[in-house]
């Protein structure tokens, strides 16, 4: 498969969980997906502050969005997936707020930001695809906020590794309960607002616990159910089953 | 940056694989000193605190560097 209708499929596949498109609406998608490039792991696609004429959607590999503090420490505030849009809302806003960076090496496909406006204006199924795809990156951001806010270091990693396992699940990238998990101890601290060495601390405690094996870069979650009663994890944030309506 | 590892004495034994890229020992052991206040304030927040719970830096061919124990990275008035 090309890089074109791989990038558009990967997009059309996120979209559809939300709506469903039309043949010209994914041709269109297609399209509009067309400039794909490679990142190398730990760059920035886009920082703070800058007014990108592009729009980034992340074909393979992942990245983090992410704001950093006065002290130089740094929060994440979204893992992206393949899929996900790293900054669809410049678009209007203009500028961004916030910072992106690769995680792992990858294939990000480049969309002009003019292109995709002149799609809301012109296309309505498509605008409420993109506006679900937003609305639900909102409901992911308030669980974060609850989980930082209110949830013990074992809660919070607990529910990172849920979500990510929900996440992946959907993109078929889990294998009876093993996925790649590219993060080192320190990024996941900056996501869940703790030490890396306090993040170690938990792994620790999560594998003595029988719920997850860790080795290389892959995470085993070896008991969903006590993974997600250490979380008190509830997927429904996700919104993965909501669907247009026939 | 040379990478300094952490490794955690408390209710376990944590050994740290992964390191922390750092400037030098003495940000190594201002990380030590953040690390083990993140550490014991959760468990003061289930009401107890161990003093001699510690968190040891060493270097990345494992030589010990320093160490801070849980009441020495807090002070009580």
């Amino acid at each position: 498969m090309n890089d074109k209708s791989e990038a558009g499929g990967a997009l059309i596949r996120k979209l559809q969980i939300f709506s469903r498109l039309t043949g010209s609406e994914k041709a269109l998608l297609a399209a509009l997906t067309s400039d794909v490039r490679t990142v190398a792991a730990r760059k920035n696609i886009i920082r703070d502050g800058e007014r990108p004429e592009f729009v980034h959607l992340i074909i393979e590999g992942w990245a983090a969005r992410y704001k950093v503090l006065r002290d130089g420490s740094r929060q994440i505030i979204a893992i992206l997936l393949p899929g996900d849009f790293c900054d669809l809302h410049v678009t209007l806003l203009g500028q961004m707020d916030h910072g992106i960076q690769t995680l792992t090496e990858c294939r990000i496909a480049y969309m002009r930001s003019d292109d995709v406006d002149k799609l809301t204006c012109d296309h309505n199924g498509l605008t409420r695809a993109l506006w679900m795809a937003t609305l639900v990156d909102e409901s992911v951001l308030r669980s974060w906020i609850v989980n930082n806010g209110q949830r013990e270091a074992l809660g919070r990693i607990a529910h990172l590794l849920c979500e990510l396992l929900y996440r992946m699940e959907i993109l078929g990238l889990v294998d009876v309960g093993r996925f790649d998990l590219p993060l080192t101890q320190e990024e996941i601290g900056d996501a869940v607002g703790l030490t890396s060495v306090h993040t170690n601390r938990v792994l620790q405690r999560l594998r003595k616990l029988n719920l997850i094996k860790t080795g290389g870069r892959m995470l085993t979650v070896l008991d969903v159910d006590g993974l997600r009663d250490a979380a008190g994890y509830d997927p429904s944030y996700l919104h993965i089953n909501r669907r247009e309506p026939a | 940056m040379p990478l300094y590892y952490f490794n955690i004495y408390n209710d376990d034994t944590t050994l740290d694989e992964e390191g922390v890229e750092l400037a030098d020992e003495h940000a190594a052991r201002a990380y030590a000193v953040k690390a083990v206040r993140s550490l014991a304030s959760e468990t003061t927040l289930h009401g107890h605190l161990v003093g001699y719970h510690r968190v040891e830096y060493v270097d990345k061919e494992q030589n010990p560097l320093g160490e801070v124990r849980f009441d020495e990275a807090v002070e009580i008035t």
